[in-house]
Formats: structure tokens, C-alpha cells, sequence
């Protein structure tokens, strides 16, 4: 009798395919807020030497495009360790104090967030109580601010995620980034460039 | 009392793993919440300000345009031309070297990434000429670290952002560094070269010299265009980068073709006639135009650049809470007195200066440091009549030598991938070249006249507002 298969749940199946979806769509965002703020940027000098003209509220627009591309990503940098920090002592320490320590960085982090985004959330607050506008753009200011609660929001997301992980005992359960690792990484994206 | 809580609970929060910037952010905000009445609100309304500092926004376009000349084979072409300029020397695979870094510096406003990008292949090359490993790894990892003295450089926009010195004279003010810091390098393989017999590469003569010239320019027309443009008046620094990483994708997908739709197009193939080479060219580039936004190799680059922006951005975001918590604290006025009243002299206070930030160099991010530490100094330096950009290139040298000090040296992590040696084995390599390094520092430090004469001369003697 051949082995059992191991069947697997067709909504875990269907959530990480979702998982993997909301990914994507997370990188594109990032990539295209990059993109856009420097086209803008980009446009604003042709627009100023070749047509003679330019528009006052492309700064303000960037500016607000840098701030999501920033503010959005900080979670996407928790995904893939991108912060980086100092691991001096955790390489030092045995494995159980170790993780001791990944814990409480990672409710540290929690912490962190979740005061941010009680700030966000206060500022979008009152800025939507007094309802004043942009400087340049015809919209509310309320609007652009939204990326603190939500990026801080998403931030604390990720951060539950990785400590699930870590409870699950998957990976190191560290938040901070390996720079040799992704020197080497970098490295052999450089070789199949060749 | 309320700043040794606020130094003690981000030692305290870095030492347990927390990244830079969230420890930074963490303990801004506790320090906030428990010792003054500053709102929440207002924390966050600062994190979402430092995006508002047109100046920073040069950041992410510098990054992005590295990003695309990083995984292009730009890299390779500069190492080629460097090594044909200076190779036939002795010791002249070490000397192209740092050329090369010194090239690649000019298109990266970062010394990790130019160790990442110039440090394996030319290692490699040393390594087969019978080079000593440690001698090659530690050369380079010292002259990655040109990527922050040679402009574009983002510490030095940071620099600028904090203390609003103009982007252009710190960009200027750079160069000549840089060439000295070369300089000595060069010297130094020198004399290593004729103890150990080293050996020299044969001249390749001056076409080939043409050639590989003209085959780097491509790339290195990049600063033209920074300097150019930021010197001519033409576009404000942030401008610049943003057409610099324009620039940087026309050049990596349509001219070198290392990436994009393009790849597997050459310009010309053997016996194609002229005309017919013209046209397909002509097609292949209208059709690029229309898709290269969308190739999954852009992509690719756009989000690594992301990726970097992000990470710097949150820091540099957070290193601003912190600068503030400082400065609500009144930090940098309790210095400037504590200076005043200890009668320093400007050289005493710049060696003061040089200590403080080679120790905190060691611990933290650069861009970081900048932030926090340029807002305590400034001030006493101006009282002190030390000129501003003068300060703005010690400081940029110091985080140079912060790069490659342990234990948060980049460079170092950076080396010891791309050269599989230990972490320790890497941080002996480089020790020798630290000491260049130093003297270099002293150098910049009590010869203002190499950091300012060029700025002088091209914009007028600065005007400081004191």
C-alpha cells in the first residue's frame, strides 16, 4: 500500500496562495511609489527646460508618494530583514537566551508600533476634525497623513507574524538583517547578470 | 538625568536586538511619555516630517540610480578601464583597484555597495597574481569606503539636510579628499609592492586605453550630470538625482544592455550590414521604450532600491525623534556651554570631535550619527568659527572609518562574504589600511584648505549664519 499522501487543507492551500498574492501586490506598490516619484521628479525638470512651464504641486505630490513608499514599507522590511541592528551580543549568547532575547525585541517592536500608530491615528484625527487642505493639492490633508496608522498598522501585522514564527520555532526569530548574507545574495544576482 | 534614561534605554534596546531605527523611535518615544508632556501625536507628525525635507528626498533617487549601474556590468567596465590607466605601475592590479573604487564611488553614493560591486572581481584578479588574500581583501574593503567622500554620497545629503549647508558644496568639497585619500592608498601599495615584488601588468597602449574609456564613460558621464547640473544652476541636487537615475536606467537597459528587454540584443552582429543593424537597433529601442517599465528585471531593480530607501529612511526618520528628544532636552546648548566654559580652542574641540564620533561610529549607522551628533556639534562649531563644511567633510572621513571598524563595520560584513575569510580574519586585513585611514583623518582635520578650496573657489567663499 503506497504511503499516505499528505493531503494538505485546500484553505491553507488557498491562504497562502492569498499570502502570496498580497506580496506581490505589497512590492509593486513599493516599486511603483519609487518609480513614481521619480518620473515626477524626472517631468518636472523636462517640463521646466523644454516646455517652459511646470506645476506647483508636484513636489508636494512627491513628497507625499516618499513618505507611503517609506512609512508602508517599514512592514515589508520586517518580511524580508531589511532593518538592520547590531548583533554583536546575540551571536555570543547560548540558543535558549537567545531567543529569550528575540522575544523581547519582538515586543519591544509591538510596543513601538502600536504607540505609532496611536499617534498616527491621533494626528489623522484631528486633522480630519479641522479639516484644512494640502498646500498645493486640492485634498484634504487628512488623506495623505493615513499613512502613518496604516504603514504602523502593517508594521505591527508583520511583527506578529514573526513572532508567531518565532513561536513556531521557524527561523532565528531575529528581526535584524544579515549583511554578509545579502552581500552574497547580491553577489549571485551580479554572476547571472553575466 | 532625562538623556541618560533616553542614551541607556536605546544601548539597552540595540544590545537585545531591536533594529537601529525602532530602537531609536522606542526610545525617543518612552523617553517623551514619561518625562515631558509632548503628545503621541506629535511623535508621529515628526516621523511622517522627516519625508518632507525636499533635500532628503535626493536619497532614494541616489539609491536608485546605483541600484541600476550595481546590477548592470558597469562595475566590470570601470575595473577595465582603471586597471588599463594605472595597472602598468607596480603593485598595479592593487593601484586599479582603488581607482576602480574611486570611479564606481563617483555613481554610488555608498561604500557597502561599492565593496560588493568592485571588491569580488578584483580580489579575485589579485588573488591569481599572486597577491596575498588578506593584503586585496583589506585594500578594498579601505577603498570602499571612497563611496562616501566621492559624490554622489547620501551621508553627505544627510549632512546637508540637518545642518542646511548647500548639497552642491558638500558635493565639492569631497572630491579633492577623495583623490588624496586615493592618493595615500596608491602610495602605500606602492612601497608593499616593491618589498613583496609584486608584479606590474604589461601597458595596453593607448587605443585600447581609448577604448576602455570610452566603454566606462557611459557610466561615469553620471557624476558629469550631478555636478554638472547642480553646478550650472541647473537643477537643485534633488533634481539631479532624479535625473541621474533616469539616467542610470537608460544607460544600464538601451546603452550597456545588462539588464531589461534589451539583454540579449547586441548592437551590432558579426557580418550584419550598417543599415540593417541601424534599423533593428531603432525597432528593439522604440518597442524598450514601451515595456522596459514593466521587465521584471526593472521591477527587480526598483524594488531593491526600495528596499535600501526604506531601510535608511527608517532610520534616518527615527534618528530625527531622537534629535529632537535631544534637543528639547537642550543638549546641544548645555555642549556649546560646557565648551565655552572649558576655554576649548577650535583644535581641541576637533579633536574632541573626532573621538566622539570614531567610538559612536563603531555602534551605529552613519546616517544616524549624522543626525543625532550634527545638531550637537554645529552650534559650537560655528561659535568656534570652524568652517561648516569643513565639519561636514570630518565628519563624512570619520564614518568612513567607522565603515570598516568592528562591530558594525558594513564594510567588513560586506568583505568577509565576498571573500569567504572569517569576520576576524577580515578585521586583521584591514588594520594596516585603518591606520592610512587615520592620518588621513588628522590630515582633513588640520588642513581645512583641502575640504574648502574647491567649493570657494567654484561658489564663492561660504556665508555663515551664526
Amino acid at each position: 500500500m503506497p504511503p499516505p499522501r499528505a493531503t494538505v487543507d485546500p484553505t491553507v492551500k488557498l491562504l497562502a496562495r492569498l499570502g502570496r498574492a498580497l506580496n506581490w501586490l505589497e512590492e509593486s506598490l513599493l516599486a511603483a511609489l519609487l518609480a513614481a516619484m521619480t518620473l515626477l521628479t524626472f517631468a518636472q525638470v523636462v517640463a521646466r527646460y523644454v516646455f517652459n512651464s511646470g506645476w506647483v504641486w508636484v513636489l508636494e505630490l512627491s513628497i507625499f508618494l516618499f513618505a507611503w513608499l517609506v512609512l508602508i514599507g517599514a512592514a515589508y522590511g520586517v518580511r524580508v530583514h531589511a532593518h538592520i541592528g547590531v548583533d554583536l551580543l546575540l551571536r555570543v549568547l547560548p540558543p535558549p537566551l537567545r531567543k529569550a532575547c528575540a522575544g523581547l525585541a519582538l515586543l519591544l517592536a509591538l510596543l513601538y508600533a502600536v504607540l505609532l500608530f496611536k499617534g498616527g491615528w491621533d494626528t489623522v484625527a484631528l486633522l480630519h476634525l479641522i479639516q484644512i487642505e494640502a498646500e498645493d493639492l486640492p485634498v484634504p490633508r487628512w488623506i495623505p497623513t493615513l499613512a502613518l496608522p496604516l504603514g504602523f498598522a502593517l508594521l505591527g501585522l508583520r511583527l506578529l507574524e514573526a513572532g508567531w514564527a518565532l513561536l513556531r520555532g521557524r527561523g532565528d526569530g531575529l528581526l535584524l538583517a544579515d549583511e554578509a548574507a545579502e552581500a552574497v545574495a547580491q553577489l549571485r544576482s551580479a554572476e547571472d547578470g553575466k | 538625568m532625562t538623556s541618560a534614561a533616553l542614551f541607556l534605554m536605546l544601548l539597552a534596546f540595540m544590545l537585545i536586538g531591536l533594529p537601529i531605527a525602532m530602537a531609536l523611535g522606542l526610545s525617543s518615544a518612552l523617553t517623551l511619555l514619561l518625562f515631558s508632556d509632548d503628545s503621541i501625536a506629535s511623535l508621529a507628525e515628526k516621523v511622517f516630517g522627516a519625508m518632507h525635507h525636499s533635500t532628503l528626498m535626493a536619497i532614494p533617487f541616489f539609491i536608485l540610480a546605483s541600484a541600476f549601474l550595481t546590477t548592470g556590468g558597469v562595475a566590470r567596465r570601470m575595473i577595465h578601464f582603471a586597471v588599463d590607466l594605472v595597472g602598468w605601475l607596480r603593485g598595479g592590479l592593487g593601484m586599479g583597484s582603488v581607482v576602480a573604487c574611486m570611479l564606481f564611488a563617483a555613481v554610488s553614493g555608498s561604500s557597502p555597495a561599492t565593496v560588493a560591486a568592485i571588491g569580488p572581481i578584483v580580489i579575485a584578479g589579485m588573488v591569481k597574481q599572486g597577491y596575498p588574500k588578506p593584503f586585496a581583501a583589506g585594500l578594498i574593503c579601505n577603498s570602499g569606503t571612497l563611496g562616501m567622500l566621492i559624490p554622489p554620497s547620501i551621508v553627505m545629503v544627510v549632512y546637508a539636510a540637518v545642518t542646511e549647508v548647500s548639497v552642491g558644496r558638500m558635493f565639492m568639497a569631497g572630491l579633492v579628499p577623495g583623490l588624496v585619500m586615493s592618493l595615500l592608498l596608491m602610495v602605500a601599495i606602492w612601497f608593499v609592492a616593491r618589498k613583496m615584488n609584486l608584479p606590474a601588468q604589461p601597458f595596453p597602449g593607448y587605443k585600447d586605453l581609448f577604448v576602455s574609456a570610452a566603454s566606462a564613460s557611459g557610466g561615469l558621464f553620471l557624476i558629469v550630470i550631478i555636478m554638472g547640473g547642480i553646478y550650472g544652476g541647473i537643477f537643485t541636487p534633488t533634481e539631479a538625482a532624479a535625473v541621474a537615475a533616469v539616467y542610470a536606467m537608460f544607460v544600464a537597459v538601451w546603452l550597456y544592455r545588462d539588464l531589461g528587454p534589451l539583454k540579449d540584443q547586441v548592437w551590432r552582429k558579426t557580418d550584419e550590414s550598417l543599415g540593417a543593424s541601424l534599423r533593428r537597433n531603432a525597432g528593439w529601442s522604440l518597442l524598450a521604450l514601451f515595456i522596459a517599465p514593466f521587465h521584471s528585471d526593472v521591477r527587480k531593480v526598483l524594488l531593491e532600491a526600495a528596499k535600501v530607501t526604506i531601510m535608511l529612511m527608517f532610520i534616518i526618520a527615527n534618528a530625527m525623534l531622537f534629535a529632537h528628544v535631544l534637543t528639547v532636552e537642550r543638549i546641544p546648548h548645555a555642549i556649546a556651554d560646557m565648551i565655552g566654559v572649558l576655554g576649548l580652542s577650535p583644535w581641541m574641540f576637533l579633536i574632541a570631535v573626532n573621538i566622539i564620533l570614531l567610538i559612536a561610529g563603531n555602534f551605529m549607522e552613519p546616517s544616524a550619527i549624522l543626525m543625532i551628533m550634527a545638531p550637537i556639534l554645529f552650534p559650537t562649531a560655528m561659535q568656534l568659527g570652524i568652517d561648516p563644511i569643513h565639519l561636514g567633510i570630518i565628519m563624512v572621513v570619520n564614518m568612513e572609518i567607522g565603515m570598516i571598524t568592528p562591530p558594525v563595520g558594513l564594510n567588513l560584513f560586506v568583505t568577509s562574504a565576498v571573500t569567504g575569510m572569517s569576520l576576524g580574519q577580515v578585521i586583521r586585513a584591514a588594520l594596516p589600511w585603518l591606520g592610512i585611514l587615520l592620518v588621513f583623518l588628522l590630515l582633513i582635520t588640520y588642513v581645512p584648505w583641502i575640504s574648502t578650496a574647491l567649493p570657494n573657489a567654484m561658489f564663492g567663499p561660504e556665508t555663515v549664519h551664526r
